[in-house]
């Protein structure tokens, strides 16, 4: 009898301590991870700074520029000082907050085919998938792309 | 009549003076800011962060200026292990912040490190206004660094940044 009291406050508290866990993580979290664009072209990992969320492309189809044969650099900025930056780990998505309802407003996204950065909101239609919507001015005036979240199993090597 | 013109010239421009104070430009030094990249790092761009909490009478030396415009004017960063610039390719400093008005700018980069580089310059962008930073609470600096093959451990570097704060 002693045992069974025992075994069961030990699972009630593991759960409670689950349950606090789960409270306490921050829901907008949902939205760290590698994705993927619609073109497959590029994967874009988005990580959190302070409390904003901020997603950087860590891979590209084509990394090296066929005119210079060097890995390619953000050419199309429009600040001239900034277009040496390398593409690889520029970040396109910036300023993410989230706003509730598997919504993230207030950010930006940058096309680096055009130097243009367009307003953004990410919704989340599930834990895979995501619709990011660049606008001008209105969200009525804009273009919904779809991304999917890639599983990363690569280990690094020492 | 002339002096009246001429009064009528004057007048504004001593009104507009005596309105707008007097502005100073004030080197704010950030020294030894360390930059911890956390393993697993990945071949690619790795980031570390640093947290700036600004005490405005402290930086300036006095408590009752306010930021008018603020600048980085250079960033040199070191290495802060035995590993010095092993496998990485480029840096690039960006300023962010939790304020939702305020979006993340990139200050300076350097692309690519030299291959015997024992400090990096970072080319500074002109364009990059940092006034809104200092003029909030806190604000975060990320460093990222670009890294030729991916790495176990951590890795660590200092940053040494001048902001160039104009102040009224």
């Amino acid at each position: 009898m002693f045992k069974k009291i025992s075994l069961f406050l030990a699972v009630a508290l593991i759960g409670f301590s689950q349950l606090s866990f789960e409270q306490q993580a921050d829901p907008g979290d949902r939205l760290l991870g590698v994705w993927e664009p619609s073109n497959g072209r590029a994967r874009v990992k988005i990580e959190k700074i302070g409390a904003k969320y901020y997603g950087k492309i860590v891979w590209l189809i084509e990394p090296i520029d066929p005119e210079t044969k060097l890995p390619k650099v953000d050419k199309n900025n429009p600040d001239p000082a900034l277009k040496s930056v390398p593409l690889k780990g520029y970040r396109m998505l910036k300023d993410f907050v989230y706003s509730g309802k598997d919504t993230w407003t207030e950010g930006t996204i940058y096309d680096p085919l055009n130097g243009s950065t367009y307003s953004c909101t990410i919704k989340m239609k599930d834990a895979n998938t995501l619709d990011i919507r660049g606008y001008i001015g209105v969200q009525a005036l804009g273009r919904t792309d779809v991304w999917k979240r890639l599983v990363v199993q690569s280990t690094p090597k020492k | 009549m002339r002096l009246t013109k001429l009064l009528g010239l004057l007048l504004p421009a001593v009104l507009l003076a005596a309105c707008s104070g007097q502005q100073e430009t004030v080197p704010i030094e950030l020294n030894d800011l360390e930059f911890t990249l956390e393993g697993p790092l990945f071949e690619g761009p790795n980031q570390g962060q640093y947290v700036v909490q600004v005490d405005l009478p402290a930086l300036l030396g006095a408590d009752d200026l306010e930021v008018r415009s603020a600048r980085l004017s250079s960033a040199t960063v070191v290495p802060n292990d035995s590993l010095g610039f092993a496998n990485v390719r480029s840096f690039v400093l960006s300023l962010a912040s939790d304020n939702p008005e305020v979006g993340m700018v990139e200050a300076a980069f350097l692309n690519p490190l030299g291959d015997a580089a024992t400090q990096a310059e970072l080319s500074v962008s002109k364009e990059a206004d940092a006034t809104a930073f200092f003029q909030g609470s806190t604000f975060y600096l990320v460093l990222d660094a670009d890294f030729a093959a991916d790495f176990e451990g951590n890795r660590s570097f200092k940053a040494n940044l001048v902001f160039d704060v104009v102040t009224k």
